[in-house]
């Protein structure tokens, strides 16, 4: 397996270094240019993790498609390469956990003289009651590894996504290529105005379960343990049957 | 030598023929090698095997022999032994098809024997 | 048994039996000429050795291991066809990378030089090759890996007649070298014929002839004259298959054919083609 994962990660390296640069880019760029126009900017709130969840996504559909093609057609067996997708997975999402908090950190730093921008991490975006309960150093780790968790299980989600678009005969596949964003986009939004009450209930629930509502840290990254576990399993199943034509 | 193999005969004869015409027209000197297998095998765009097969027929009728390790050579008193093969072949190789076609054109024997005196003439 | 070992093989499609009870002995070693019209099943027998789908009955074992799913075994494979696997974006340089990561034996200068003498750019993108130039490539790839088991369906399509004739003399120089089993799967029997050492015709997912390319030679011929003079030559023996043109017949035959043949009859080899079409024609 140490062959296969050391294709993957190497494919997927230039991904994660273009990420970053671009990012810090960003930043720098955006410090340099306010310190030296002095505009008074207003206030808000930036993270780094909206853009990242949608890399990890992209990254996790091209996975799929790309990886599993190339292995099968050198001598790799399906579950060799799902184990190496997992591995990859999983490192990749400690390194960009790692990566994003670091960054945030030397973002907060360099920015403290602009205290109407606020860097947060996914964690403080997404789940502000948390915030409160990741102080000090064992908060920052805490952070930094439900952010890994997190973005494991947006890995496996694209991974997921593209294995069951590989594995779809033909004539579903623009079907599902349609319903996918209409469903995320259009109909949720719809449910979520037409049903308010059901639809709160729903997030409420969800909320719940995810130890957000109750501050349960412990049922938070239960949860995100579970997800990946059981969307791993599913990828698996998609995996093991894979033919290539 | 022979560039083109055709269909009619088995290969590994045509490789055979191909190293007897070459011995007998001095392309191949005795006690000198010859091309080695993969060398026919690629020139003629033939399997290896089969290369082996023609050789070895002529390494049973000791018109050639192996050196280990070196490749084939052509064995001491290979052309006279070829010209004898060929001689008592003779008469089944040309003359019986000639003498067919013959009757088929209702040439009589007569008249081969002075197309023959002819030929030997020019 | 030494060898891949293909037992009671089926795989049917939707509604279409692609092979139905196909059993076959590869050798090691030898070179296999895997012959059968288009969609005759060629292709899908080759995928299913290569773990690329699955059979619905039946096994495919290596020295008595099974095949599928087992990269010990697969690791000793190497399959090219008209799938294009790399990833979009990747160089002929880095598939000769990865080439020597995952095959061990795999000989970088040996694929250098191939590069040279086919003149293929090594720093082009595999997928903006000319569809030759990827068959080419593919090629390059299945002699430099070292594997004992090739597998090479139909691998010179889309080549010019240069590159053709030069790929079947650097097959056989690597094969006159170290001897290694080639399974080559096409319908241009001419080229092959004389490189195959055994031959395997399948039709409509059937193996219909599995023998020594030498004793399929043998075992048939032709016989050709006027048509009344051949028709008495073949009453009581088993043809399969004539053609006619004007009064003039030609049967082909299986078996040796009597050492004395009548007057007026022309005796000739049968060549593979010939028997290829007889077999499979419908």
């Amino acid at each position: 397996m140490k062959k296969a994962l050391k294709y993957q990660l190497s494919e997927l390296k230039l991904v994660f270094i273009c990420y970053f640069a671009i990012l810090l880019f960003i930043f720098a760029a955006g410090f340099i240019g306010l310190s030296i126009v002095k505009i008074n900017i207003g206030s808000g709130s930036v993270s780094i993790g909206m853009s990242g969840a949608f890399v990890c996504l992209i990254t996790g559909i091209s996975i799929f498609s790309e990886h599993f093609l190339m292995l099968m057609q050198n001598g790799f067996s399906r579950i060799i390469y799902f184990k190496s997708s997992l591995c990859t997975i999983g490192i990749f999402s400690v390194v960009f956990a790692v990566a994003e908090g670091l960054m945030t950190k030397l973002i907060q730093v360099t920015a403290l003289s602009y205290k109407n921008i606020e860097v947060n991490t996914s964690i403080q975006m997404i789940f502000p009651s948390l915030h409160e309960k990741l102080d000090g150093t064992a908060g920052f780790l805490m952070n930094m590894l439900l952010t890994a968790l997190m973005t494991g299980c947006l890995f496996l989600l694209g991974y997921l996504v593209a294995g069951i678009f590989y594995r779809l005969p033909k004539h579903f596949k623009t079907p599902f290529a349609i319903c996918l964003p209409v469903t995320l986009f259009v109909i949720l939004p719809l449910i979520c105005g037409l049903f308010p009450s059901a639809w709160n209930t729903f997030v409420d629930i969800l909320l719940t379960v995810m130890g957000i509502n109750s501050n349960n840290l412990i049922l938070t990254f239960l949860f995100f343990i579970i997800t990946f576990i059981l969307l791993s399993a599913v990828s698996f199943s998609i995996v093991r049957r894979a033919e290539v034509k | 030598m022979k560039q083109e193999l055709n269909q009619e005969k088995p290969i590994f004869i045509q490789i055979a023929e191909t190293i007897e015409d070459g011995i007998l027209t001095g392309a191949f000197h005795e006690e000198e090698q010859i091309p080695s297998i993969t060398e026919f095998s690629v020139n003629y765009k033939i399997n290896p095997a089969t290369a082996l097969k023609g050789i070895n027929l002529l390494v049973d009728e000791s018109i050639l022999f192996k050196k280990r390790g070196v490749g084939m050579f052509v064995s001491k008193g290979a052309v006279q032994r070829l010209k004898d093969k060929r001689q008592s072949q003779f008469y089944d190789s040309y003359i019986c098809k000639m003498i067919e076609e013959a009757k088929r054109l209702g040439i009589t024997s007569d008249d081969i024997i002075a197309m023959i005196e002819r030929g030997f003439v020019k | 048994m030494k060898g891949i070992e293909i037992k009671g093989i089926s795989k049917t499609f939707k509604d279409t039996k692609a092979l139905a009870d196909v059993n076959l002995q590869l050798e090691e070693g030898k070179i296999y000429g895997l012959l059968g019209r288009n969609g005759a099943g060629k292709s899908t027998l080759l995928n299913i050795i290569n773990n690329r789908i699955f059979q619905d009955e039946g096994t495919v074992t290596l020295d008595g291991e099974p095949v599928k799913e087992n990269e010990q075994v697969l690791s000793r494979f190497f399959l090219v066809n008209e799938n294009n696997l790399y990833p979009e974006g990747m160089k002929v340089k880095e598939a000769f990378f990865w080439g020597k990561e995952f095959y061990p034996d795999f000989d970088m200068e040996y694929a250098d030089k191939l590069c040279k003498v086919f003149e293929l750019p090594k720093k082009r993108k595999i997928k903006n090759l000319s569809t030759g130039y990827q068959s080419i490539f593919k090629n390059i790839m299945a002699l430099s890996v070292n594997v004992p088991y090739v597998f090479l369906d139909e691998p010179v399509l889309g080549l010019d007649a240069y590159h053709r004739d030069l790929f079947y003399r650097l097959l056989i120089e690597k094969y006159a070298q170290n001897p290694f089993t080639v399974v080559i799967s096409t319908h241009l029997l001419e080229e092959v014929t004389n490189i195959v050492e055994h031959v395997v015709i399948i039709k409509n997912g059937q193996i219909i002839k599995d023998e020594s390319r030498d004793d399929i030679l043998n075992g048939g011929y032709c016989v050709s004259g006027p048509a009344a003079l051949v028709n008495a030559y073949i009453s009581g023996r088993e043809t399969i298959g004539e053609d006619t043109i004007g009064g003039l017949k030609t049967v082909y035959l299986l078996g040796r054919p009597d050492d004395v043949l009548p007057d007026g009859l022309e005796i000739s080899s049968m060549n593979l083609q010939k028997l290829f079409i007889q077999l499979t024609g419908v």
